[in-house]
């Protein structure tokens, strides 16, 4: 193991050498005793695992029954929905379809009937589409 | 799992006996409150019990995903507008008796707690994972669904920037 290799696994993994991963572990002892280097580099990662172990939540067994009893009473407690949830497989297919019924009136009754301007094509497929029949032979 | 699936509500007691001590440290590591921690606890054992149909024994332990949800509702909470101010560093007991020691202890606690809670809310979940749970590289990857390469660039990360804010937190301190 270089010595760069050890360093960068220091300050990922902190000063135990047993929690870095396996592959590791014998050849950086090894490097931990022979260089002072790297024994510097494990001091200094040693020094901020113990300060973050200053951090480490305590939990006192208070907290855990405490814990535990609210759930308890959450579980306990029928759910309770309102009476319009409770009638929602019947509300929301009936209002889908009410909805779509209402958009279709509106946009029916909105279309115009007739194009009030119309470009030469238009006028054609028009007069094709919704005229009176055309006589025979006009177009062939 | 299949007993809490069956609503057999003396198997979740024994699973909350079991882990809600760690799940509240653990929601406490990333959340930084002990309140919301015990919030969150809660509620992922609310989940445990109205999900655990959903378990698969075959894609991991109970333990990683029970982690997962953790770590997955205190990110939430974090990522919410927060009600409740953070708490005093000085909440949590020391043992030690010598003042000196003691002196120096609570000031390196407390900028140990200022910087950690200035890391973004991932860093912090897998300090909180791996130092304080013990968890491998791999378990820790797990609990936050990354890939392992993916959870040591988050750790790494998370020492360098919590060792450098330590370092000028504890410099303004002496200063003052």
């Amino acid at each position: 193991m270089k010595l760069d290799e050890f360093r960068d696994r220091a300050q990922r993994f902190g000063g135990d050498i047993g929690r870095w991963p396996e592959r590791n572990r014998l050849a950086a002892k090894a490097l931990a005793e022979a260089s002072p280097a790297a024994a510097a580099a494990l001091a200094e990662a040693c020094a901020l695992d113990r300060l973050i172990e200053l951090a480490r939540p305590e939990v006192a067994p208070e907290r855990v029954d405490r814990a535990i009893g609210n759930v308890g009473r959450r579980l306990a407690r029928p759910v309770r929905r309102a009476w319009w949830l409770r009638l929602m497989p019947v509300l929301a297919p009936a209002t889908s379809f009410a909805c779509a019924a209402v958009i279709g009136v509106a946009l029916g009754l909105a279309q115009p009937v007739l194009p009030t301007r119309q470009d030469g094509a238009e006028v054609l497929v028009s007069l094709v589409l919704d005229g009176p029949p055309l006589p025979r032979g006009w177009f062939y | 799992m299949a007993r809490i699936a069956a609503e057999d509500s003396r198997a979740l007691r024994f699973l909350m006996d079991r882990h809600m001590g760690r799940t509240i440290r653990l929601a406490e590591g990333i959340l930084r409150s002990s309140a919301e921690s015990e919030d969150v606890a809660q509620e992922a054992f609310v989940r445990v019990w109205r999900l655990a149909g959903s378990f698969d024994p075959r894609r991991g332990r109970f333990t990683t995903w029970l982690n997962r949800i953790v770590v997955n509702l205190s990110i939430d909470r974090l990522r919410k507008p927060r009600a409740e101010a953070m708490e005093a560093a000085d909440d949590i007991a020391s043992g030690e008796t010598d003042a000196l020691t003691r002196m120096i202890s609570g000031e390196e606690r407390r900028a140990v707690e200022a910087a950690l809670a200035a890391l973004p809310e991932r860093q912090r979940a897998a300090i909180a994972l791996f130092h304080f749970e013990g968890l491998s590289g791999r378990d820790g990857a797990a609990a936050m669904d990354l890939g392992e390469k993916a959870f040591e660039s988050l750790l790494i990360r998370a020492r360098v920037s919590l060792r450098e804010k330590v370092a000028v937190l504890l410099a303004e301190g002496r200063r003052r």
